[in-house]
This record gives structure tokens, sequence and C-alpha cells, in this order.
């Protein structure tokens, strides 16, 4: 018997002893609220990796890159401490010249971060106004040098860097096409020229969801595609551009000048119109080869347009799976259909309900577009363009039809 | 020397009961309609085929919990659309965040809150998990009514509770829990109606 009890009693104390320590839920728990870079587990096994690379890698290691004359400068800055932090904060310097010139800095993470949904870090600028673009790199775009990027700091904080600390938090899934499982490293890309000084403190990865962008668009009801500003990537993350078929051509740039508001750009766009060919600028809502945008929610289209000299003509189109499939999009009509006076040399909004475009699959939405379709050179600047949400007042409105 | 032996036994009893009690996973409130996204970060909406249709909206009044409660309107057909079967409508909520899948393991019961407009409304859950997401569908539950002791939706708030064992799934990889109106629970394959839900969670 005493036997018995004393197989008993070890096992009780088992019990109490899991009372004292915390249980592994909790630790897990503990760990989710914010890995640092060296809680992140290692790469799978095969992973491949450049002689280069291994060498090289070094998880945690901040640097650079710069093709002269751009210039940049990284190192831990014991002398700046962020509030309730012990560690010291990376010191970033750059000074961005004029294209192809280009600089940017990078932190190495070697790891798997598929078990993550958010990345968070801190952020204070010397001056306030610094501007990048963040990207990521996946072993096999390590290798290209080409960076997955999702768009500019302003895409994570609306008001931009300021002088005071600022936590930064972006979904993991904005980095779409990447291999979460094989990160190499973080990279912020100085794309705007000019020079500032900025501070990053505290990278962490997170495994719960932290941002909830669907609540800021229906908070403001309507969804902001691009204010052109500080990123070639529009505020979805995915990719614009001019498209052209010769002898055609459209080429866009953003302007500093003329611009809504105090700060920021415009969407510049020189076109030169042909008898033939064609030519214009597409913004996309999809990600390539990922999900389609569900415009359900949303009724009307909305940006501001000027012209370089008045008069300037285009229509406006919107494309959804199968369109974009043929290269192709629904046209709602001339911009004088929705500007009776036409464009002009200032800023004027247009505004298309969106059954103008006919029936469309507004769940699998994929571009809209700026389409030049008459003879002629010109130049058009391009501002603020949204979606408007239609109201709970809306979508009765329609149900009840 | 029995007297020890029943004495142990207890002691072994309620350490591993207590133990069971502190330290089972905590419930996890997938959505209590307060904000657009659900609690988990993943988007919610609609899905319908034509001719049938579903509008989600926020009720301001008359929450079960907090200031909102979602509010759903359905109108399936039974005519028309693929097969002639009147469409599909309903509305579904991601619980995977991005390329993470939710591990509902430690979870055996899928909660909500219920009621009707009328009273009278039924239909069924839905529970997809990583394969079922990729082909665009779900299992689903019985009637919602069968998980009601009173049998009927009505116009009051009752709980529904519905153990996750009814779905033949990988808990450890859910996407997605939908509420759908299928023409098997409504009367002659077709209805209209609103309901109410509020404080999804599993527990």
């Amino acid at each position: 018997m005493k036997r018995k009890l004393g197989l008993l009693l070890p096992l009780s104390s088992l019990f109490f002893l899991s009372y004292l320590l915390p249980p592994i839920s909790s630790l897990s728990a503990a760990f989710a609220e914010g890995a640092t870079l060296k809680d992140v587990p290692p790469f799978p096994q095969g992973t491949v990796l450049f002689e280069s690379e291994r060498k090289f890698g070094e998880r945690g290691r901040f640097g650079g890159y710069a093709m002269k004359p751009s210039k940049y400068g990284v190192f831990p800055d014991g002398k700046m401490k962020r509030p309730g932090s012990s560690s010291d904060p990376i010191y970033i310097r750059y000074r961005k010249e004029k294209n192809p010139s280009f600089c940017g800095a990078y932190v190495l993470v070697l790891g798997d971060l598929s078990r993550y949904a958010t990345l968070t870090f801190w952020i204070k600028g010397a001056k306030g106004g610094e501007t990048f673009e963040i990207g990521i790199n996946d072993v096999i775009s390590n290798k290209r040098e080409d960076a997955v990027i999702i768009g500019s700091i302003y895409r994570y904080l609306s008001a931009g860097v300021t002088t005071e600390w600022q936590q930064v938090k972006i979904p993991l899934e904005d980095f779409f096409g990447t291999d979460l499982n094989r990160i190499y490293s973080i990279v912020f890309n100085f794309n705007e020229q000019g020079e500032g000084i900025f501070w990053i403190d505290g990278l962490e990865f997170h495994e719960e969801a932290m941002v909830h962008s669907e609540d800021a668009i229906t908070a403001q009801g309507a969804l902001l595609l691009d204010n052109f500003d500080h990123s070639d990537v529009n505020l979805l993350g995915r990719k614009a551009n001019a498209y052209k078929r010769l002898p055609s051509v459209c080429e866009f740039t953003r302007a500093e000048e003329p611009r809504r508001g105090s700060h920021g750009r415009s969407l510049q766009l020189d076109y030169d119109k042909k008898s033939t060919g064609w030519c214009g600028y597409y913004s996309l809502l999809n990600q390539i080869d990922g999900a389609y945008f569900d415009l359900n929610p949303y009724k009307e289209v909305s940006f501001w347009v000027r012209g370089a000299k008045g008069g300037e003509m285009f229509e406006v189109g919107m494309a959804d799976r199968s369109w974009l499939t043929i290269g192709d999009s629904v046209k709602a009509g001339a911009v004088d259909k929705y500007l009776p006076q036409g464009v002009t040399t200032d800023w004027q909004e247009v505004v298309i309900p969106l059954s103008d475009f006919g029936k469309l699959d507004w769940g699998q939405m994929g571009s809209f577009t700026i389409n030049f379709h008459q003879a002629g050179a010109g130049t058009l600047f391009v501002e603020d363009l949204r979606f408007i949400r239609k109201s709970d007042q809306d979508l009765l409105k329609e149900w009840d039809q | 020397m029995r007297k020890r032996q029943m004495i142990g036994a207890f002691l072994f009893y309620s350490l591993f009961t207590t133990h069971c009690l502190l330290f089972a996973a905590p419930a996890l409130v997938v959505d209590d309609f307060e904000e657009a996204s659900n609690k988990l970060g993943g988007r919610s909406n609609t899905y319908v085929m034509a001719p049938s249709r579903s509008l989600a909206l926020k009720a301001e009044t008359g929450a079960h919990g907090g200031a909102k409660a979602l509010m759903l309107k359905y109108d399936k057909k039974d005519k028309g659309g693929p097969y002639d079967s009147g469409g599909w409508c309903g509305y579904y909520t991601m619980v995977k965040t991005g390329p993470r899948y939710l591990d509902a393991t430690p979870y055996k019961t899928l909660t909500f809150w219920v009621k009707g407009a009328a009273g009278g409304e039924d239909f069924v859950i839905g529970l997809a998990d990583k394969h079922w997401e990729e082909v665009g569908d779900s299992v689903k539950s019985e009637a919602v009514t069968k998980y009601l002791s009173s049998g009927k939706v009505t116009t009051e708030w009752q709980q529904v509770r519905i153990p996750l064992s009814v779905f033949l799934l990988e808990m450890k990889e859910l996407a997605s829990i939908a509420f759908c109106f299928e023409g098997s629970v409504l009367p002659g394959g077709a209805g209209k109606g609103t309901v109410f839900i509020d404080d999804l969670a599993l527990e």
C-alpha cells in the first residue's frame, strides 16, 4: 500500500507543480504577444541559400545598399532611447538622389514567419516627414534582388513619420506572393528624392491580426485607392502603371505640382493618342494571381482631375475578372458626361455611379482605368481616387427594389 | 487501507478536474459584430448566387451584447440559377488570417445567439477547413432549430450550441464559418426573412 501511495503522491505533486509553473499554453500566448527576431523559428530544412547568403546572413544584422551618388548610414544608436525600451534603436540616414540612383536599408530575418500575422516596429524621425517604401525578400526574391514592395510608410502611418515614437503595424498578408516560410530580409527602400534620419526600434512579430483595415474604410465611408503621394503602388499595395500600344503612348509620373492639399503629389499622365494603338493608365484592385476585390459594398468611384491646358479628353473604365483576362475594361463614358464643362485647369471632382459601368461581376473586380480614346496629345493630373461605400439606407433601398 | 486509497483517489480526481477547469482553453470570440472586421481580423461578407440574395447589416438596436448585432436578410429562391435550383445565399466570416488557418482543436462547441424578425426562420451553419475552402464550399450542420431547446427561432434571443464534432473537418486548419439559408430547411425550398446574430464564439 505504501508503494501504491508512493506512486500517487508524486502524481499529485506534479499537478501541484503545474499550478506553480505557468502552463505551456500561457507561455505560447505570451510568445504570441510579440516575438522578437531572436524568437523567430529558423528556415525550414532544405532551404537553399547561396554561399554568399550563408556567409553574409546573420539574423538581426542591419545594413544598406546604394547606387552612387545616393548614400545611406545605418548603425545601433545607444544615445537614442525609446521610453520603456532597453534596446538601442537603429539609426538610419539616407540621401536619395535623382533616379536611376537608389538607396535603402534592410534588416536580416533569415527565418520562418509563417506562424505570424502582424509585423510591428517603432519609428521616430529627426524632423518628421521622412519617407520610404516597405518591402520584404524571401530567399528567392533576395537572389533576384527584387523585394516585394507593398507601398510607402504612409500606407500604415497616415500622418507619416513624426518626431514622436509611433508604432507601425503591418499585416504580413500584405506581402502577397512572398514565401513567409523563408524570409531573408525586411527592406526600407528610399524611393523619393531627398534626405532624412529616423530610428527604428522594437521589431516584433505577432500571431494575432492587429490591423483591421475594413474598420477604417467603414468609418470613413470610402476606400482611398490612391492619393499618388508617396509610392507607385496604390494604397491597397497593388500595381498601377501606364499602358500603351504604339504608336500611341502614355507615361506616368507623380508630380509635386499641381496637387490638392498642402503636401504630397498628384498623378501626372502625359499622353499622345494617335489614330491607331491605345494608351492610358490602370490601377489594380486585385492581387496578380490572387484574390479579386469585392466592390459590392460600394456605389460610386470618385477622383479629382485637371488638365495642363484644359479640354483634355478621356474615358473611365472598370474591369472585372473576365474583362481583366481579356485585357480590356467596360467604359462608363467620356469625362464630359460627368463634367459638363469638360476638363479645365482647375481641380474638379468626377463622381461616377458604378451602375454606369453596366453588369460587371462586382464581387470579382480587377482594375480601374483612365483611357485616352481621342487622338491628341496632352497632360492630365489626377488626385484622390476613391470608392464611396453604400450607406445602410442605400443597401436597404436596393434590397426593397 | 481502503480509506487511504479512497482519499488518494479523491485527491487525484479533485486535482485533475481543477486542473482541467483552470487550464481549459478560454472561449474564442470570433465576432461580436461591433466592428466591420471580425475579432480575428478576418473579413466577412454575404455570398450570393442569383436569383437568391442576402444582405448583411449591423443592427444598432436590440443587440444581445454590446451595441450592435448582425442583421441578415435573405431571399432564397427555389427556381432559376444553376441547375434551376434557385441559386444560393448566406453570410461567411473568415477565421483564417492571411495564409494562417485557425487551429480550432482546443474548442469543442460553436456558439452564437439568434433571434428572428418574425420567428420561425431557419438556416444551417457551414464550416470550411483548408480543403473545403479550396473547393469553395463548406460542411453543413443540421437545421439550426435542432440545436435550440425551444425547437424554433423566435423573436427572443436564444443561444445556439453546436458541437464541432458534427462537422467532419480538419479542425487544425479552420478557414471560415458561414450562415447558410439552404432550401432544405426552408418550407418549399424557398423563403424570405430576417435573422439577427450576435456573439459568435468557439468554446
